[in-house]
């Protein structure tokens, strides 16, 4: 049986194959439905707005879309990315989801 | 009780989901809703009501909004069905909150938060006319 998380990961890695990170969080705490949060640093996100970088996140994640109560997706591409210190992701809600 | 109950709305919810996924919405919805997000010039679909949020996403984009001194337009997509399936497909955003403005969807929770934190939210309201607390206008 395949985790959540572990059906989120490939959905997103499948319509991201270059991205550089990817973190994948899932926590049910026993809610209707599952609950995402996903980090993308990806060059599919250069120049594209953050309503854009989050559109092309659930349309990958749209096959576990009707069984997900939450999605929080960060998005960012490596330039964006790398501009960020560590507070800076911390502050944005994602500084937990990578070994630092 | 309350579980059996969720759990029902939630099977409700994922047929729904898979109609609107496959089919759409129908004109009179659609037209509906384009009534709706052009009336405001503000406008949340959200679970719960400004005063009583029923769920943290719609909660933070609330406090996001009243931090900013920005009055909108609330509906609770909790209090109606379609409304709640209708604004997914006609924002094709799968996720309540969905926050309008001027008739244009801006984003979720998640946006209306960065937003917020970047500070480019002052920005967008005075582009779009809208008074705000920290704006220029």
């Amino acid at each position: 049986m395949t985790s959540p998380s572990d059906r989120a990961t490939e959905l997103v890695s499948k319509a991201f194959p270059a991205r550089e990170i990817l973190a994948v969080r899932e926590d049910t705490g026993g809610c209707e439905g599952f609950k995402f949060r996903i980090l993308i640093v990806s060059e599919a996100f250069n120049g594209k707005t953050t309503l854009a970088s989050h559109r092309l996140v659930q349309a990958a994640m749209s096959p576990i879309m009707p069984e997900t109560h939450a999605l929080t997706i960060y998005a960012y591409s490596p330039e964006k990315w790398g501009r960020m210190a560590p507070e800076d992701r911390q502050n944005a809600g994602c500084g937990d989801m990578i070994e630092v | 009780m309350l579980r059996a109950v969720s759990r029902q709305a939630f099977s409700l919810l994922r047929a729904n989901y898979s109609a609107s996924a496959a089919g759409g919405i129908s004109d009179v919805l659609r037209k509906r809703i384009d009534g709706l997000v052009a009336k405001d010039d503000v406008v949340v679909f959200m679970k719960g009501t400004q005063q009583e949020p029923a769920c943290g996403f719609s909660r933070n984009v609330k406090l996001v909004l009243d931090f900013h001194n920005v009055k909108f337009q609330d509906y609770n997509v909790l209090t109606d069905e379609e409304l709640r399936e209708g604004v997914k497909v006609y924002s094709e955003w799968p996720t309540i909150p969905q926050v309008y403005v001027k008739g244009e969807f801006v984003g979720g929770c998640d946006i209306l938060v960065s937003m917020h934190k970047d500070g480019e939210i002052s920005d967008f309201l005075d582009e779009k006319g809208i008074a705000n607390k920290y704006g220029s206008k």
